[in-house]
């Protein structure tokens, strides 16, 4: 039997690897590496080589469903668009704003453009959003500002071949992200330094030359401690600085008050440490930083971010080779998401909702104004169905039921909606509660472009039909406009979306041609003709993306007074410790798809929760014990880890378990700039349990989240009939 | 009689385990070869020992403990001229009216151990209790104590600490050699080759 | 006569497990026990994951009391068919690198694992009667020809082949180290 060889990407992380998959009759057989990769080199990790089962399995969605006396039942796609048509419709005339739409960061460009252009013109509202408000949102709030674009400002490669110190804060890199790490780790044959600011003893840290264990929520005393011995130590080239940046003096004067002493006393930082990863960050030639959701996921995550910019900026790490800021990306396609405009306050290419002479392109191409009021943020969504500001939900390719912060309110408001219309390739927990289940195709049934977290647009193929009657998400989108009377989405393929994406934003995509993506490794943008090859480093000669084309320093002042981290809820008596969340290499996210991988599934068959052996002999709980962790909002049950990787007083639980759901646990204090929950800090408590309270536990999670909707496709029928 | 018909023992009427305890080392071969689930070798870690249990009930007789128990603590009673004499007369008796009864000597084997406990031995690194102290001191007669001692998850802590980064300095057969190594010993340190002269197990055959 | 195994370079792992899933996956559709022949250790320096050196006289082949690991050509290969789970090769093992692990067969999806890898802490006393125990060690995936699926998947190239010709190659090496380090004392007197 012949087998052929499709080339695309790796449909899980933002690093975007290349592979091949091999294809017999219809069925994905196997996965190979693409040796010509930039990126990954002919590299995978084991979701890139072994997550390919989903693909073909018989839980998939095949036909739309309807609820009808309280069941979803199978329907044929003219009665679902119908209906949901019919809702939109009376939805539009009375308030366009009660609806609002959650895009997926999984999905291609084109299905992200379509998406909120079926938002903005269609129903009328800029109530669009994407997971980017759970995970880079500060990057884009506080980037944007300072250095003018939230894009990663180098190749990945570069990291690899070029720079001289690694400072990686707030990232489990080599879990999350383990082709960048490859690259970390090739630096570090080649004799570059690697600095780790991690509250866990990750892998990455334990490779570390320096790893500063900063507490939960440290990170600004940190930073501008760094930057205090920078300027104290004379490392810091003020001429060059001024010339490149606006606003040194005030940050000077902020950064007067850190001294390492001071940090020392809030971070538990050892003062030579940090001294030893100023001078070993300051005194390179080349440095790049590389940080992620250990950074963002706070209440103060803007500011996070600011005091990184700034240290990138002050010591001029900036536009050169190798030399940069890296904010990773967790999901596939969450940059080119964000690119296309699916956020609630920027159109495609960044273009703010209220800037009306930048507009007009908009209603030129799409002969309507696309509204000014910026729309709802997803974190906002659940406040707003209570407050009746919300009636209909759209969730694309999300599931928020156990991504979201505090997902016990958002699921009593979900129950609140008038409609909730989800489409999915799986019956998520999310898509249980619908009214209407739409099927659709998954990254390997489909043709489009992933713009991975260094800015590079790749091809993703087709390899296989999509199974039953589903549907790439583009096309159910131009359908449902259609049946709602709509001309605006006049699509045949793909490739006609990304012409009208390449009209619109000619800067930042104008060369991005298909047939330049079909030979070669993708194109990192701007790249505004076709002539263009392509810009892999920002900011080069330092020339920033400002209104004045010069780098803007926000100091970043916490309240003097402050003596520990700063972070929301912080642990007390009742809840003696902090618990913060993230991800395994195993797994991924709500683990909808690497869950039914038999392989994935027995690596990771349940949750861990890893406790500190101090904090386990104080509690009484042995490596293994079942145990329930508590928060102000909910409780779950899950097996302890003893173990050192993390602090005394925090332990980390992942978010890939229904049987465990943290969010259920993280609190909704947001980030005032950019609304960005604060996953990575909980006051939690912990306590030892018999296995028939974890039993039970587990019977209330299975009912909670209807674990038994989810059958393969041939049983559902059954049911049916009965 | 016909209301009080005679019943055949099982238990004598098939081949025997005959069980010493002074000889087992508790390492649980016979429990993994017995395809009867007769025999249970359960840890309890709180009072550090292992229970070995014995059921006479479960017992087929098929002889596989005693085949593989490699101190020769289990053996079997020759596979019985007594079943097959018991086989005939069951054969051949047409109302079931049996009157015979083993002898003596037969009936005690159902009498033998059933249960005994025996001591853990404790990690010398991590200081968990890991296997029967008296299996680790059997292999000791043969193995080098320097790993013996220690649990698994210990020892390869121990192998994957003594992985330094000399095997990054030797360079691969086709590249110069210009930085000689000089010790790089740790290599090959964990991959040994035990042949000592006291390599004769008991094994019961 | 040295055998092929197979080394980590602690400095290049990432603690990914890709070879985990390879291994597991390999030996899946081979029909053995699905369990990984490889052990991620955790050190302060990174996990590590370790595996069988195939030693010359191996003693979890000299301890075995059903004669279930074998030496076939230059492999330490453990006979599934005949392993009774005891244990005694695990406590022969000096580097730890054979575990019982517990499987469990069902209809529908062949042999199930019911303990996680990276921990056995899921391993609960009424799931261990309906089990097999089973010893699992790694056989350098003998039966394919490629050779071993981890050393082929490892994203960082962390996990090395060691041949016989590698093996003479460093012992050379340290010859001529040893050499030099004479002549330079011999120089200074």
């Amino acid at each position: 039997m012949t087998v052929h060889r499709v080339r695309t990407i790796c449909p899980y992380c933002g690093v975007g690897c290349g592979l091949y998959l091999l294809v017999e009759q219809g069925r994905i057989v196997g996965v190979e590496a693409d040796p010509e990769h930039p990126v990954s080199q002919g590299g995978l990790c084991l979701k890139g080589y072994y997550g390919y089962n989903h693909v073909g399995d018989p839980r998939r969605l095949q036909t739309p469903l309807i609820r009808k006396d309280g069941m979803l039942v199978p329907a044929t796609w003219n009665e679902a668009l119908n209906f949901i048509a019919e809702h939109l419709i009376r939805v539009r005339r009375q308030d366009p704003d009660a609806f609002a739409l959650i895009a997926s960061a999984k999905g291609t460009n084109e299905d992200s453009f379509a998406a909120q252009k079926f938002a903005r013109v269609v129903m009328g509202t800029n109530n669009v959003d994407c997971c980017a408000r759970l995970c880079h949102a500060p990057s884009v709030a506080g980037l944007v500002p300072t250095l003018g674009s939230a894009a990663t400002t180098n190749t990945i490669e570069e990291i690899g071949s070029v720079t001289e110190t690694i400072f990686i804060i707030g990232s489990n890199t080599s879990e999350c992200h383990p082709l960048v790490a490859a690259h970390v780790i090739k630096a570090r044959e080649r004799g570059a330094k690697l600095i780790v600011a991690d509250p866990r003893h990750t892998e990455m840290a334990a490779r570390a030359d320096i790893w500063l264990r900063v507490p939960v929520g440290g990170n600004i005393p940190l930073i501008n401690g760094i930057m205090h011995i920078l300027m104290r130590d004379g490392l810091i080239n003020t001429i060059r600085v001024n010339r490149m940046a606006a606003g040194f003096d005030a940050l000077a004067a902020n950064l007067a008050e850190w001294t390492p002493e001071r940090v020392e006393n809030i971070t538990g930082v050892p003062r030579a440490d940090l001294q030893a990863a100023a001078h070993l960050y300051g005194k390179a030639s080349t440095a790049a930083i590389l940080y992620a959701m250990g950074v963002t996921q706070f209440a103060n995550g803007t500011e996070n971010v600011l005091a990184l910019a700034n240290l990138a900026i002050i010591t001029g790490h900036l536009g050169r080779s190798g030399t940069g800021l890296f904010p990773l990306r967790g999901q596939n396609n969450i940059q080119g998401t964000c690119d296309m405009g699916c956020l609630p306050d920027f159109l495609p290419g960044y273009v703010h909702v209220g800037s009306s002479q930048k507009q007009t392109r908009f209603s030129h191409v799409w002969s309507v104004k696309p509204p000014s009021k910026p729309g709802i943020r997803a974190t906002e969504i659940s406040e707003g169905i209570m407050q009746g500001k919300i009636r209909v939900l759209y969730v694309f390719g999300a599931n928020p039921v156990l991504s979201g912060p505090d997902t016990g309110y958002l699921m009593k408001a979900l129950e609140r909606l008038d409609l909730l219309i989800v489409q999915d390739i799986f019956l998520t927990e999310t898509a249980r509660l619908a009214g209407v289940v739409l099927p659709a195709a998954c990254a390997a049934e489909k043709d489009g472009t992933f713009t991975n977290t260094e800015r590079r647009i790749q091809r993703v193929r087709m390899a296989v039909p999509p199974p039953g009657d589903a549907r790439p998400d583009w096309r159910i989108f131009s359908e449902l406009a259609r049946e709602m009377g709509s001309s605006a989405f006049p699509y045949r393929s793909p490739e006609e979306i990304w012409g009208e994406i390449r009209l619109l934003i000619p800067e930042r995509f104008g060369g991005v041609a298909y047939k330049r993506l079909n030979d070669g490794p993708g194109i990192l943008w701007p790249c505004p003709d076709e002539a263009h090859p392509g810009t892999p480093i920002l900011y080069s000669d330092n020339v920033f993306l400002t209104p004045s084309g010069k780098a803007q320093l926000k100091p970043v002042p916490i309240d003097p007074e402050q003596t520990s981290a700063g972070i929301v809820e912080k642990p007390d008596k009742d809840y003696p410790l902090v618990l913060t969340t993230g991800r395994r290499v195993y797994h991924y996210h709500t683990g909808t798809i690497t869950r039914k991988e038999w392989v994935l599934n027995q690596i990771g068959p349940e949750e861990l929760v890893e406790i500190n052996p101090e904090d386990g002999r104080r509690k009484g709980i042995r490596n293994g014990d079942l145990i329930r962790v508590c928060t102000r909002r909910g409780l779950i049950s899950a097996r302890a880890w003893i173990t050192d990787r993390v602090p005394p007083g925090t332990i980390f639980m992942t978010f890939h378990f229904w049987e465990a759901p943290v969010n259920e646990l993280t609190g909704r204090a947001q980030d005032p700039v950019c609304g960005i929950p604060e996953l990575k800090a909980s006051a939690a408590d912990i306590k030892s349990i018999s296995s028939v309270d974890a039993r039970m536990i587990r019977r209330q999670k299975k009912e909670r989240y209807l674990v038994s909707l989810e059958v393969p496709v041939n049983r559902r029928n059954v049911t049916k009939g009965d | 009689m016909a209301e009080n018909p005679p019943v055949i023992n099982h238990l004598q009427t098939r081949p025997q385990p005959v069980y010493r305890q002074d000889l087992c080392i508790a390492c649980g071969a016979c429990v993994g070869a017995c395809r009867a689930s007769a025999r249970t070798l359960r840890p309890d870690f709180e009072k550090a020992r292992v229970i070995w249990r014995f059921v006479p009930e479960a017992c087929t007789g098929c002889g596989r403990c005693a085949r593989y128990c490699s101190t020769g603590a289990i053996t079997i009673t020759p596979p019985g001229h007594l079943h097959e004499y018991f086989q005939i007369i069951r054969r051949y008796c047409p109302t079931g009216a049996i009157t015979i009864t083993p002898p003596a000597d037969e009936l005690t084997l159902s009498k033998a151990v059933k249960e005994t406990s025996f001591p853990l031995q404790k990690c010398s690194c991590c200081g968990n209790h890991y296997a029967s102290a008296f299996a680790i001191a059997h292999l000791a007669t043969f193995l080098p104590d320097t790993f013996l001692s220690t649990c698994t998850a210990c020892r390869r802590s121990k192998t994957a600490h003594s992985l330094t980064l000399q095997l990054l300095k030797i360079h691969p057969p086709n590249s110069p050699a210009d930085v000689p190594v000089r010790d790089s010993g740790s290599l090959f340190e964990s991959r040994v080759s035990y042949r000592t002269e006291g390599s004769k197990r008991g094994r019961a055959r | 006569m040295p055998r092929q195994f197979i080394i980590p370079d602690k400095a290049k792992c990432l603690g990914c497990c890709t070879c985990l899933a390879a291994c597991m996956l390999t030996h899946r559709e081979e029909g053995a026990v699905p369990c990984p022949r490889l052990f991620l250790t955790p050190t302060a320096q990174g996990s590590v994951p370790l595996q069988c050196r195939q030693c010359d006289q191996a003693p979890c082949a000299e301890v075995c009391p059903v004669h279930a690991i074998e030496v076939q050509g230059e492999v330490v290969v453990l006979n599934e068919k005949k392993c009774v789970g005891c244990g005694i090769c695990v406590l022969a093992c000096p580097i730890g690198c054979i575990e019982i692990q517990a499987a469990r067969q069902t209809a529908a999806t062949g042999i199930t694992l019911t303990t996680s890898i990276l921990l056995p802490l899921t391993r609960s006393e009424q799931d261990e009667k309906k089990m097999r125990k089973i010893a699992v060690k790694c056989n350098m995936c003998y039966f394919r020809p490629e050779g071993p699926a981890c050393v082929k998947v490892c994203p960082t190239e962390a996990l090395r082949l060691v041949d016989e010709e590698d093996i003479r190659f460093w012992n050379l090496q340290r010859r001529q180290a040893y050499a030099s380090s004479i002549g330079f004392q011999g120089a200074a007197e």
